[in-house]
């Protein structure tokens, strides 16, 4: 894959959903939190980093399986495919309840996703090469679409940069730990799924470099996104509203003719969702055909079961955000980002520091491990 | 003999060096002037010191001093000889001799070279391919003049065994690609090629039917700056368009004429042709999308207009649509294939009378016509024809889409075939990728 | 293989989605599973699931058949 690609793929990646949804806002001065939030996130992403160097050019899984030894590295690579398609689940609810709130509200939300699954499981059956080609597309597209809309909002005259004010009307201190609790995990701490193809950017310092270039970009393009939405909603508008963008763009209205551009953000977030849901797919479908046997038809099945658990997830919208804020982080992302990556990079450290001793018994092992592969080579 | 009771074989016998001979030739290949200037005159007037030789020494002898200027060979397999014949060669049999003597005395009555049918410029050269192979290869070697250049000559079709050439420049070409290539034009089984078309299928990836992976023009300029820009040349003896391989996303969208005019007019020139293109997909699954299912998306003034416009109407938007595409690909059929004199009539007639009847029986609304005509108009504007007429099936898919799932369904079209687009690969090189030397950009 | 594969994988995001709303609601296990199965607006997932199962049955399935017809070919061909 090409370092333009991947840079874009991670692009696309991590703006994906979050330049809609605007800032967290468990603090005013929200944009500040997003561009602050960037350094820890940094430091999370050089621990990804010290594993794909560690790693020797395999996957994550793989990784996982050298750490771990093979039963439980296989229990964990299970828990990582979950993992990847709840999160892609999730991503598709968001981007349903955005539909139906601005261009399709009498649908069953069942098709809506049905359609949309049959696209991902296209997309991902495809290599990861194929999308980061389409994610240059896509980045072309979001970007042109999003300076339009902030272009059109500047000329309706909705953007009012006293909005912006008070700043830091609560203290520096609340808006340095926000970010620990929310912006490190979601968009930047979803790069976890990239350990699963770090191989495809080269060597690690490609990963790095690349990842580093993508990270500074969101975050200056999310700080502008974060600004303009606040300086459009104002401070107590935007902890209100669900859609940040959306309701921004709800207000463009110029000489009364352009106006109601709630289409333009659906698009948005429908390609962006989709780059975000093949990649996750991806990295599952390769994790699945690990454990399982080598079938390219995981693509297909993973897609569909994305589906049923976007609709599985949460009944309502409410339910969805309250899960995501809290018990999704605890319980979900600060293991799997964090506690499992860092307990895997100290035991690969230990194992192999420990020098030649520690390959001899691991030798016989692969001696016996042939007879196992091949026995379940002939079953795939 | 096996050519049976053929009116155009001429078997003349003739006397040279004193021995009898027979010389068997096609009339229909050859013009009699050059078989009497260049091979019977010659022959009649050898020398008579070659008599009395052995009479393959005779030949080899004759073939030196009299027929020296044309290529030439000796035989003695005689299940080569309807072929060889077939080709315009002439077979020479002396009294006693073993071997015949085969000389190449094919001239053949082709087109003189003109201007291209298709791929019209108006600032640029203005020659064209024509159906002789010969030709076009000496077109191309005219304009590239480097050491390079090869051609390489295959036979495709058991019954017309097509001469295809394929050309490339030596260190340009992709080597892998080049084998791949070769190794697909070995492989194929055909019973007669007339048209380089039959061949493009052959170099189409399995499941890539939507977007031509292969190039086709009838320039000079335009396959040489193909060629220093590492693709193959095909050329098939009988067509005109010659095919180039592998051929991206962007060839499609160039006109030779973006290069011989200021860099921003071309570029400006691409720009529109993208847009229409994109445009010719998708303005009619807007429409059925917006008018049927967001209707608050139009400005309120156009609304207003449009729905007094539909106020009688009684198709639902996509049947509307659907009617008037069918109606106008009727008339793009029509058109194309009537008589020259005869289609410009259909054309207007259709066009206004079509729209503007329709219009005034109430069956369709002026908006319809309007985004059908801009429709039709925009996907005329993609340089290689080939190119519009799969993606027209493409269109019917999202206006459907739209139908069911309005702008939502057009959105997911898009995807898909943007997807479709990051997918494909022709011979190991993507479809999208910006492999380009015109513009200046080294291939990734 | 595949079948069981998304059998797996299946069942273990039901239990994890039964687990979050045990967390979200305060509910025991078993009635956060009694929800999210017995509820009749989640019939198009289980469906959809359904169908995953299928699609990667009806794929063992063939490549099973399709490598008994290879080895009996190959048995043919050595007779």
């Amino acid at each position: 894959m090409n370092v333009v690609h991947g840079y874009t793929l991670l692009l696309v990646f991590l703006l994906g959903t979050s330049i809609i949804f605007g800032p967290p806002r468990l603090a005013p001065d929200a944009w500040l939190v997003e561009l602050i939030a960037v350094v820890p996130a940094g430091a999370l992403f050089l621990l990804f980093v010290g594993l794909a160097a560690a790693g020797n050019g395999g996957n994550l899984f793989d990784m996982l399986d050298k750490a771990w030894g093979r039963t439980i590295g296989r229990m964990w690579t299970l828990c990582y495919i979950v993992y990847f398609l709840y999160i892609a689940s999730r991503n598709v609810r968001d981007m349903i309840e955005l539909v139906m709130t601005s261009i399709l509200r009498a649908t069953p939300p069942s098709v809506l996703i049905f359609m949309f699954v049959l696209v991902i499981a296209y997309a991902a059956s495809g290599g990861i090469a194929a999308t980061g080609r389409l994610s240059v597309l896509i980045a072309a597209l979001v970007g042109f679409f999003f300076f339009a809309l902030a272009l059109l909002l500047v000329f309706s005259g909705s953007v009012d940069t006293e909005r912006l004010l008070p700043f830091l009307s609560e203290g520096l201190a609340k808006v340095l730990v926000v970010p620990l609790k929310s912006s490190i995990w979601f968009p930047y701490g979803e790069l976890v799924v990239f350990l699963v193809f770090c191989s495809s950017f080269g060597t690690a310092r490609t990963f790095r470099r690349t990842g580093w270039l993508a990270m500074i970009s969101a975050c200056l393009l999310l700080t502008f996104s974060d600004l303009l939405q606040t300086s459009v909603l104002g401070m107590e508008n935007i902890v209100f509203s669900i859609f940040p963008l959306l309701d921004a763009a709800r207000m463009i209205s110029i000489f009364n003719f352009i106006t109601r551009l709630d289409a333009l953000v659906a698009l948005l977030i429908i390609l962006g969702v989709l780059v975000k849901c093949a990649v996750f797919v991806h990295a599952a479908t390769i994790g699945a055909s690990r454990t399982f046997g080598r079938h390219r038809r995981f693509a297909f099945s993973s897609a569909l079961l994305v589906g049923a658990f976007s609709i599985l997830v949460t009944h309502n919208n409410a339910e969805h955000f309250e899960e995501g804020l809290k018990y999704v982080i605890y319980w979900l992302h600060i293991p799997a980002q964090l506690v499992i990556p860092a307990a895997t990079l100290m035991l690969l450290r230990i194992r192999y520091r420990k020098g030649e001793r520690e390959h001899e018994p691991r030798r016989l092992h692969d001696r016996l491990e042939p007879n196992r592969t091949r026995r379940g080579r002939a079953d795939a | 003999m096996t050519f049976g009771d053929t009116d155009d074989l001429a078997l003349v016998s003739l006397r040279f060096c004193g021995k009898e001979g027979l010389l068997c030739y096609f009339t229909t290949l050859t013009s009699a002037s050059f078989m009497m200037n260049y091979v019977i005159q010659p022959l009649a007037q050898a020398s008579d010191d070659l008599a009395g030789e052995d009479a393959t020494a005779l030949l080899k002898e004759v073939r030196e001093r009299c027929l020296s200027g044309l290529s030439s060979e000796l035989s003695d397999q005689l299940h080569v000889l309807p072929m060889k014949l077939g080709r315009g060669y002439a077979a020479l049999f002396a009294e006693g001799a073993r071997d015949c003597l085969l000389v190449d005395v094919k001239e053949l009555v082709t087109r003189s070279v003109e201007e291209p049918t298709s791929q019209n410029v108006i600032r640029g050269p203005k020659e064209g391919f024509t159906e002789s192979a010969a030709t076009n290869m000496s077109l191309i070697r005219r304009r590239i003049v480097t050491d390079k250049l090869r051609f390489e000559r295959y036979e495709i079709g058991e019954k017309t065994r097509t001469e295809v050439y394929l050309a490339y420049i030596e260190e340009e070409a992709d080597e892998e690609v080049l084998r791949q290539v070769r190794e697909q034009v070995r492989s194929c089984r055909m019973v007669s090629l007339f048209d380089s078309g039959s061949l493009e299928s052959l170099f189409r990836p399995r499941g890539y039917w939507l977007f031509p992976t292969v190039y086709n023009s009838e320039r000079p300029d335009s396959v040489c700056s193909c060629l220093l820009d590492k693709r193959i040349a095909v050329i098939v003896g009988g067509s005109p368009f010659v095919l180039i391989v592998p051929a991206i996303f962007r060839d499609f969208f160039q006109s030779p004429e973006d290069h011989y005019q200021w860099f921003l007019v071309g570029l400006f020139a691409r720009l529109l042709r993208y847009v229409a293109f994109l445009l010719s997909l998708v303005v009619p699954s807007l429409y059925v999308a917006i008018t049927s299912y967001h209707q608050e998306l139009i400005p309120t003034i156009l609304l207003t207009s449009i729905a007094a416009q539909r106020e009688g109407i009684p198709f639902p938007a996509v049947i509307e649509i659907l009617l008037m595409e069918a109606a106008f690909e009727i008339l793009r059929e029509a058109g194309t294939r009537m008589p020259r004199l005869v289609g410009q009539a259909i054309s207007i007639a259709g066009a206004l009378v079509l729209g503007e009847a329709a219009v005034q029986a109430g069956i369709v609304s002026n908006i319809n016509v309007i985004v059908v005509a801009l429709t039709v108009i925009s996907s005329y504007v993609a340089p290689v024809y080939t190119f519009g007429s799969n993606i027209r099936i493409f269109r019917y898919g999202l206006i459907l889409l739209a139908s069911f799932t309005g702008l939502y369904g057009v959105i997911l079209g898009c995807a898909v075939l943007m997807i479709h687009l990051s997918r494909m690969e022709t011979f190991g090189v993507p479809y999208m990728s910006p492999l380009s030397r015109m513009l200046g950009g080294k291939t990734p | 293989m595949t079948a069981l594969g998304v059998w797996t994988i299946a069942s273990m995001g039901l239990i994890l989605l039964a687990g979050l709303d045990m967390l979200v609601y305060g509910e025991s296990f078993y009635k956060a599973c009694w929800h999210l199965l017995f509820d009749y607006t989640h019939v198009p997932a289980f469906v959809m699931i359904g169908a995953a199962l299928l699609l990667a049955g009806w794929g063992d399935a063939g490549a099973a058949v399709l490598r008994r017809l290879r080895a009996l070919r190959i048995r043919e061909e050595r007779k």
